[in-house]
Formats: C-alpha cells, structure tokens, sequence
C-alpha cells in the first residue's frame, strides 16, 4: 500500500472477512463431524493414536472451530478465532504428510484464506491504521497464495477440476470430453497464476477491476461444488466463501484508500 | 539329485502369482518377482503336471515386460531409528510379466518358471469356471499399514483354498500397501504368496487399484499386476460369460474417459445379456465414514440406468452393506454397496446415523476381515468372514435377469 495514508476505514471489510470466516469454520465443523476429518486419519492411521484418542481431538477441533466462529465477532476476545486457524494448519499438516498425499505442499497455498481469515479479520477490526494495513497485505499474499494453488492444480489437470468442468457442462446439456476439459484447465490454471502475480506485484489501486475478477471467479468455482453435485454439496460452497468475500473485502479496502487520496488531492 | 540341483538354483522366481483382468475363462497374465533380471526366464505350462522327470511342459510363453519396480516416495516407519534414512534405490525387486492365452475353462494349469539355472517349482491354477458353475469369489480391500494382518488372512485363505476347490480367485479392492515403495510392495507380494496352498495351488487375483497406489505417479501396480487396466488402470473383467465385473480406478477423472469406457462396458454387458453385473473400485460413493468419491455423480446414475447388481468398495477400513439404493433413496430394487476394506488396515468404527447403513436391510460393522461372494446360477450369497473366521455378516442377492 505504499506511503498512502490510511484513514479510519469503515469496518465493512472486517465484517466480510469475520463472515468468511464465521461460514467456513462452522462449515468445516460440520463435515468433521459428519465425515471426520484428515488429523483424526493421521494421528489413527499413520501415527497409530487410538481410535478413541484421535476421535477426541477431532472433536475438541469441531469444538475450536464452533468457539472461532463466534469468538471473530466478540471484541475482546477475538483473538480466540486464531485456534480456528491452528485447526486449518493442523489438517494441512495432516494433508501434507499423509502417504496418500497428491499434492504436498500445494495444500499450504490452496487452503490460505481458510487459516488466514481470522488473521484478516482481527487486524482488520482494530482501529490502528497499521492493523488495517497488515491485513490488507495478508489477504493480498493469501489471495495470491490461493490463486497461485489452484492454478497449479488445474495445470496439472487435477481429476477433480475435470470432474467439475464435465459433470457441470453435461448438466447443462453440453457434451464434452476429458481432453477438452484439460486443455480448458491449462488456460484456467495460467489465468490463475496471472491473476495471482497481477495482485502480488501491481499496484494496489489498478486491481480494482483484477479483484472484481478474482471475486467473480472465487463464486464461480465454489458453486461450481453445487453445479457438479447438487445441492447436497452446500457444504463445498461454505468453506470457499472466503475464496470470494475476502477479493470484495481488499477491493473495498483498496476503493476506500483510493477515495482518501484523491480527497487529499483535491 | 542333479535334477534336485537345478530346481533349487531356479527358485530365483519368487511370489509366483496369477492375474486376472478382462478374460480370466481363456487368458492370464503369470507375474513373478526375483532379486535380479531373471534374463531369459521363461513360463513353462501344461494342463497335467510335469514335476518329475524332464518336466517336458506343452506350452510356453514368453517374457513380455521384466525390470526394477519403480517407487514412489519413501516413509519413514514408525518404528524406525532417528537416522534412518530411505531405502537405497538400488534395492533390487525386479517384475517379470508373462501373458498366457487359448485356455480352456475350468481347467487346472500347471506352470513353472524356467530360468538359466533350470526349472523352478511347479505351481498350478484353475482358469475361470465355465458358465453356470457355482464358485466362490473372495473380495477383500485395503491391505495396507498391517502387513501382519495381512499374512495371517492370506494364511487363512490358504486354508480355504485346500479344502474348498470351489474358491476360483481373489478380488482386490486396492490399496496393496502403506506406499508406492518397493520395500513395502515387496513385503505386501510375499504376503499374498502365502495364499498360495502347500501344493502350489495359486490363487488368481483381480487387482483394483487405490489411492496409496499412485503416489509419486508409480507404475508399481501395474508392474505387478502385468498392466490389467493398461494405463488408465480400469477395465472390464469377463469372469464368465454370465458375470463381469467392472474394475474402476477412483485415482483420476471418474466422468471424463473412464465414463465413456463404463457407459461402453454396460452397453455390452446389456448386449450380451450378461446376468450378473458388478462393480468394483477403491473409494465408495456410499462410504461407511468418509465422504462420498466422485462416481457418486459420475457412475452411480449409470449403475441404476443398466440395473447393475452389485457394488464392491474399499478405503474406509470397516465393514458395510448398504441398504439396497435407488435414486439416493432405499428401495426393494435397489443396489447394494458391500465392502470397505479390512484386509490389514486399521478397522474404525463406522458412521451410524447415515440413512443406507440403517434397519434390518443394512450392516455396518468394523473388524480384520474378506468378504466371500458365492455365485450359484440365479442367487450370490455373501458373508463377511472376520480373520477369527466368524462370519460377523450374510445376505443373499437374487439375479435381477
Ligand atoms: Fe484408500
């Protein structure tokens, strides 16, 4: 954000990020309970931790996750959200580390707005003008961070994206093949990491319109959760939310810094 | 006692096994490991034994694929010291495929493996039953992380195997090992050996790949299992021609080519008006614990269009049989998903409060266990058999054709 003076923002931003991060940890509780979770396999299957032990921690992870969600709206105690975050890392730890694991590491850029939500949100809420400024940065490296990810992803033409992009264009009636859906994917993934550099290394106040896209894109994929498996896929939608709250969050953080410089100006 | 000599120096072939993929009736794929490029081995057969004398066998086949298992990335065991370090890639384990064609069914096969020192043990299988026949299929996943498990009910199935001449072969929901490691496969293809009843009876395996086979993009399944799906690792497996199961591969896209081959092999099987139709692939779509994979929204509405009868599944380590399911709902014409893998992985409770595992017409349970699937000509009884060799569940499938 260069030398540009911060005013007071209003706490919009803050509140889209709180909101993210409310939806995704109550999400995420939900499916631990419904469909366990990847420290409970890690700690039981790899690490040989009782079934018994490993189903406690998974629930004190449900329980942190429900405290997290309400915790980020709770001034005084809002800091409490960042155990959310420690869950996040704790299952990206798990990913990462599994020996059926797919992508290590990849998990650590594609999941950073789901562990750096409240991060977002706490800084955000706090009147310091440095406070707001740290966690623009942060969502402009996770945002990035996410971007970069999933572009990885798609140009390694993930199982799953092509599964995402089939089933959604057959429900729709038009019939397409995998190796349609691969070369769709490698223009996606380069989209991705373009979009993703433009936010890491353009000036803030020309991506306005970058960030209206990656907006627009970050709804697009997680509905597209609801396009590919009905609505019973709501869930897959919820934990993305961050992936398009957060964009909204920056760019009206970037609007709202925009709008005091040029009052400056005039 | 020269004769002796050679057979013993032509042991060189290990974890002698038979694979079946897409026509287990008339073709085979004999695998056999060694420590070494066993150059110039070859695979001796006949349909009457040849274990004495000059062990003149009728027939050979040829080597058509031999070299190093090629590995994934390696795990540090749990047990291991704090310098261990990965195994030196020079670890030599070594494949060796050779496919045998024109045979008879329902006939027993007599093979040994030729090498420069000479002709090693004579093993025997029995190509698939002819049509009509009753036979057993055991259906066992996820044989990973305890391999002593593993060794124990393989033991057991040998024991099954000698006194029940009506178990034609095993079916294999995937996940063979912890890894992609040669050490691990190795330790997993010394266990499966042990199915291998003490007169050298081989019992033919029809492997389904799983999620902790891909790691690191290995070939290590197909290198053992003498490419059965190719390199797409699915396939239509014609185990009579009133029975086929369709072997899917959960690790890539479920709808792109794999649901063209499986809308394809259904068509086929409608054509042929083939009786009992099943499939079987790694992660289920109606799981006991987990979330459902992708061939929930790919294959499943499949499944119901073409009727199929029955769906074998692995990866969630605990024991189910769903209710019978049709449009995401029970009904009497339903079909069920059986299975989840218990073959040495770590057994877990399963989710009760899901609606399929729910009432008289559903079981979940958890414990070390296979699955045996009888198929008489218009009924398949199954049990679960626990490794203590209580049967913990049973159903009977009635033919919907
Ligand atoms: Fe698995």
């Amino acid at each position: 954000m260069g030398k540009t003076q911060l005013p007071i923002l209003t706490s919009l931003p803050a509140a889209l990020a709180a909101f993210a991060c409310t939806l995704t940890y109550l999400t995420y509780a939900w499916r631990f309970n419904r469909y366990s979770c990847k420290t409970f396999s890690f700690l039981w299957e790899e690490n040989g931790l009782s079934e018994e032990l490993a189903g406690n921690v998974e629930t004190t992870m449900i329980g942190l996750l429900l405290i997290s969600a309400i915790c980020i709206w709770i001034p005084k105690i809002r800091w409490i959200a960042l155990f959310g975050a420690f869950v996040m890392l704790s299952e990206m730890y798990s990913e990462t580390f599994m020996t059926s694991a797919k992508y290590p590491f990849l998990y650590w850029t594609e999941w950073a707005l789901r562990y750096s939500t409240p991060l977002i949100a706490i800084l955000f809420f706090q009147t310091s003008e440095k406070g707001k400024l740290w966690s623009a940065c942060i969502m402009r490296l996770a945002i990035a961070a996410v971007f970069t990810g999933h572009g990885i992803k798609a140009l390694y033409a993930d199982p799953r994206f092509i599964d995402y992009l089939l089933v959604t264009f057959r429900r729709i009636g038009m019939e397409t093949q995998e190796p349609f859906a691969v070369t769709l994917l490698l223009i996606i993934g380069t989209v991705d990491i373009l979009l993703a550099a433009l936010i890491l290394f353009r000036k803030p106040k020309r991506n306005h319109g970058v960030l209206i896209w990656i907006a627009t894109w970050g709804a697009i994929t997680a509905l597209a959760r609801v396009t590919y498996g009905g609505t019973g896929n709501w869930h897959e939608v919820l934990i993305r939310s961050s992936h398009f709250l957060v964009p909204i969050a920056l760019l009206l953080t970037y609007r709202a810094v925009a709008q005091s410089d040029s009052k400056r100006t005039a | 006692m020269a004769t002796a000599i050679a057979i013993n120096a032509a042991d060189f072939a290990q974890n002698v096994r038979v694979v079946w993929s897409q026509k287990p009736q008339t073709e085979a794929m004999v695998v056999w490991d060694g420590d070494e490029i066993l150059d110039g081995s070859v695979l001796l057969y006949d349909t009457v034994p040849r274990v004495s004398g000059h062990r003149d066998y009728a027939f050979r086949a040829s080597v058509t694929g031999m070299g190093l298992y090629q590995e994934g990335p390696a795990k540090k065991p749990k047990d291991a010291e704090d310098d261990w370090a990965p195994p030196a890639p020079s670890t030599g384990f070594f494949y060796h495929h050779a496919p045998i064609k024109n045979l008879t069914p329902d006939t027993v096969y007599y093979l040994a493996v030729q090498t420069a020192d000479g002709i090693g043990r004579e093993y025997h299988f029995k190509s698939a039953p002819k049509d009509g026949q009753t036979f057993k299929l055991i259906y066992g996943g996820d044989s990973r992380t305890h391999v002593d498990v593993a060794r124990q009910i393989n033991e057991q199935i040998s024991q099954m195997v000698e006194s029940d001449p009506s178990i034609a072969g095993l079916l294999h929901g995937g996940d063979y090992a912890v890894t992609t490691r040669r050490d691990l496969w190795k330790q997993w293809l010394e266990a499966y050996n042990l199915t291998t009843t003490e007169d050298g009876k081989l019992l033919p395996i029809i492997p389904v790949i799983g999620n902790h086979d891909v790691p690191g993009n290995s070939p290590i399944f197909r290198q053992a299992y003498g490419y059965p799906g190719g390199l797409k690792d699915y396939y239509s497996c014609r185990l009579t021609p009133s029975i086929a199961i369709i072997c899917l591969n959960t690790e890539i896209s479920a709808e792109g080519d794999q649901r063209i081959f499986l809308q394809k092999a259904l068509t086929q099987l409608k054509t042929d008006q083939v009786k009992w139709q099943i499939a079987a692939f790694h992660k289920p779509v109606y799981p006991g614990v987990k979330k459902p994979s992708a061939g929930r929204v790919s294959w499943v509405p499949l499944f119901e269009e073409y009727n199929i009868d029955l769906v074998l599944e692995s990866d969630g380590h605990c024991i189910k049989r769903t209710v019978p399911i049709r449009g995401d709902i029970e009904a009497d014409d339903g079909i069920v998903y059986l299975g989840e893998g218990g073959y040495g992985a770590p057994q877990r409770n399963p989710k009760l409060d899901r609606w399929y595992l729910q009432g008289d017409n559903a079981f979940a349970g958890k414990g070390d266990h296979v699955m045996i699937l009888e198929f008489a000509p218009d009924i398949i009884h199954y049990s679960a058999m626990l490794n203590t060799g209580e049967i913990i569940d049973s159903a009977s499938f009635k033919a919907r054709r």
